[in-house]
């Protein structure tokens, strides 16, 4: 039983490893199309196409790396939740540097409903890059495990 | 066939594979450079957004005051608006616009000498109960200024201007009211007067949204407004 559990160790480690990358750009890109003028470059406004393209690639770089179908999905919703969190620490960020101009739940709140739109197209997004990557995987044994 | 004609295809597949983590590392690491200097760059356009102050004075002054103490009518009236700014964040700024009004408590309205301006006028309750204020200036432009540097200040001095020449009724409606403060003993300069000022700086390095279609909030996102005084306008 302790064998089995060790050899998921490393599955495990992959899935959360390539959510948290997911979720790390998913973050940062609902932060960056609330506020594109604080981004680094900063724009007036934010380009969905380059943004629904970042998304598209990084999943399918991580559908290349992914283990199976299975865990590909797995990462793709378990990125949900990281990118929620990464985006409401960025947007945050005045609140952690002193600068308390209002109550933290609403800047998530603003945060969230401005980027609702881009989190909610980003699971089809992520999921058809993801089996993508898997696809080619499979077809070209290209990082099978 | 030997183990070498097996291995060939498992190495390069382990050399791609590393290939693409080290790509996802490399992105991780791009991520995280740039969320962290977009939080900052975020962080000091909220401190520029909350931490700018003004500190005004008004001073007016009436010219052409005759011996009597009445404002001739080749007299004016200038209301000069000293503004200083104060920036403590770590953005420069540009005063983008200047608004401002001025008022003259109207004396005669308030006794039911002026029926007209007694319902025209502006009011404005105060301790002395409602008060009725002449509006004398009202004007606002987007003027070329220095900017504001960051962690420092800038004092913009404004003057306005009013005479017969400039706007003959409201002069007229000014002189009446300094003439029933003087009747009542008072003179011009003791006229209490209500001013409001109102400032948009723009945040320097903070691009603007230009499609018709942006929201309002990334418009406001680059601007600072900061009123001083009361705006009574009706």
């Amino acid at each position: 039983m302790l064998a089995n559990l060790s050899a998921r160790v490393p599955r495990f480690a992959r899935v959360t490893a390539l959510a948290g990358f997911i979720g790390l750009l998913l973050g940062y890109a609902v932060f960056s199309s609330s506020f594109p003028s604080a981004m680094v470059p900063a724009t007036g406004e934010s380009s969905p196409l380059l943004v629904f393209g970042a998304l598209f690639a990084a999943a399918f770089l991580v559908g290349l790396l992914s283990d199976d179908l299975l865990a590909g999905i797995l990462q793709t919703f378990l990125a949900l939740p990281i990118g929620a969190a990464v985006a409401s620490l960025l947007s945050l960020s005045p609140v952690f540097a002193g600068l308390i101009v209002t109550r933290p739940d609403d800047v998530i709140f603003f945060t969230f409903r401005l980027g609702f739109p881009l989190f909610f197209l980003s699971i089809p997004i992520l999921l058809f890059g993801t089996v993508f990557g898997i696809v080619l995987q499979e077809r070209f044994q290209v990082g099978r495990y | 066939m030997n183990d070498a004609g097996f291995d060939r295809p498992r190495s390069t597949a382990k050399v791609v594979r590393r290939a693409l983590w080290v790509a996802v590392g490399v992105a991780v690491i791009l991520l995280v450079v740039f969320a962290s200097l977009s939080a900052a760059n975020f962080t000091s356009i909220v401190q520029a957004k909350t931490s700018v102050y003004i500190v005004p004075r008004f001073t007016v002054t009436f010219a052409g005051i005759g011996s009597d103490g009445r404002v001739g009518p080749d007299g004016s009236v200038t209301v000069r608006v000293t503004a200083g700014v104060e920036n403590p964040s770590s953005r420069g700024l540009h005063v983008y616009l200047v608004a401002f009004s001025g008022w003259i408590r109207d004396g005669p309205a308030e006794a039911g000498l002026n029926e007209t301006r007694r319902l025209g006028d502006d009011r404005l309750t105060g301790t002395e109960g409602e008060m009725r204020f002449f509006r004398v200036f009202g004007t606002s432009s987007e003027p070329s200024l220095d900017p504001i540097p960051a962690r420092g200040n800038q004092t913009f001095t404004f003057d306005f201007t009013m005479s017969a020449a400039t706007d003959a009724s409201r002069f007229a409606a000014v002189r009446n009211i300094t003439d029933f403060a003087v009747s009542k003993g008072g003179d011009a300069a003791t006229v209490p007067w209500n001013q409001f000022l109102y400032l948009v700086f723009t945040i320097d390095g903070v691009p603007e949204a230009n499609s018709p279609s942006a929201p309002n909030y990334l418009r406001d996102i680059r601007r600072i407004e900061r009123e001083i005084g009361v705006n009574i306008a009706s």
